[in-house]
């Protein structure tokens, strides 16, 4: 019995030895990388630069596009309409609700994603190529995280658009039937 | 012999060049920590990342879009066939351009884009070799 608990226990340390060293070696930056890190230390900080810029902007434009255009100016002022005139808009109501704490969660997002470049650039990557390294797989596993909150928006604009060709499609029917 | 109004008149001039002092001292603490709360503020709430009035986004500027040109869909009157169609048109235009760009969804940051994958390494490793 002992002796069956004991390998029990050598077995599981060598499967979790091996599960953490394949986990090690896919973060993992080789004497290569780390080469190509610091002799392409400037390109690569001119590249960050460059981004944070063309983000900055996309970001900007996004949410002017997203909440100020289109939560603001148009999914709101029609669900008002549509209660004022005493309409069921429950389904449209229902998605812009959705959409706005998708739109909060985008913004934490960036916020996220902006703080990691920002910690990425701060560092010489001359001087610290590893630890430059460790922060830009941060930084990029936050701009993926960024694309899937902008996808989320996106998924949630066409929804809406669905649930108001169902609304308008209602509407128009059921005044036909009135008038007839 | 000194006389004691005399005293009197200098105790009570230091006195108010003390309170003087204080109120500067006072007022310059209040604006220093008011400027801190302002600061961090501009930190937390995300505004830091969106401003584009610093000196090296004046390109920037330019580019983006004023929330002032749309001018959006009214909440107020009757829902009628045509105010309906005003909205359909309204928002379509803005799906379209939602859709139409990509947004963030390039790897930009993949070690291949940056030229710092093991590929490239090597590669530019042997080109710099003696």
């Amino acid at each position: 019995m002992k002796k069956i608990s004991l390998l029990a226990v050598i077995v599981s340390f060598g499967f979790s030895s091996v599960f953490s060293w394949t986990v090690v070696t896919a973060d993992v930056v080789t004497d290569a990388q780390i080469e190509a890190i610091r002799t392409h230390c400037t390109e690569i900080q001119g590249s960050l630069t460059r981004l944070k810029q063309t983000d900055t902007l996309l970001r900007v434009n996004r949410g002017q596009l997203y909440q100020q255009a289109i939560l603001r100016k148009l999914m709101t002022p029609l669900n008002q309409r549509i209660a004022s005139n005493q309409l069921d808009g429950s389904e449209l109501v229902r998605i812009t609700a959705e959409y706005d704490r998708a739109y909060k969660q985008f913004f934490a997002v960036y916020q996220e994603y902006d703080t990691a470049l920002t910690e990425a650039q701060a560092i010489d990557c001359s001087k610290q190529p590893t630890m430059f390294y460790d922060k830009l797989m941060i930084a990029r596993d936050k701009r993926s995280a960024l694309h899937s909150a902008n996808d989320a928006l996106v998924r949630l604009v066409l929804q809406y658009q669905k649930a108001f060709n169902d609304f308008k499609k209602s509407m128009l029917n059921s005044s036909e039937e009135s008038s007839s | 012999m000194i006389d004691k109004n005399q005293i009197s008149t200098v105790a009570q001039e230091d006195g108010r060049n003390l309170r003087f002092l204080f109120l500067i001292s006072g007022s310059i603490l209040v604006g220093l920590l008011l400027v801190a709360a302002a600061l961090s503020l501009y930190i937390t709430s995300g505004a830091e990342q969106l401003d584009l009035s610093r000196p090296s986004y004046a390109e920037l500027r330019e580019q983006a879009t004023k929330s002032d040109e749309f001018k959006g869909f009214s909440n107020t009157g009757s829902l009628n066939k045509s105010a309906l169609e005003e909205f359909e048109k309204l928002y379509n235009e803005r799906v379209e351009d939602v859709t139409s760009v990509d947004a963030f969804g390039q790897d930009v940051l993949s070690t291949e884009s940056l030229q710092i994958d093991q590929k490239s390494a090597e590669a530019s490793a042997q080109a710099t070799a003696p």
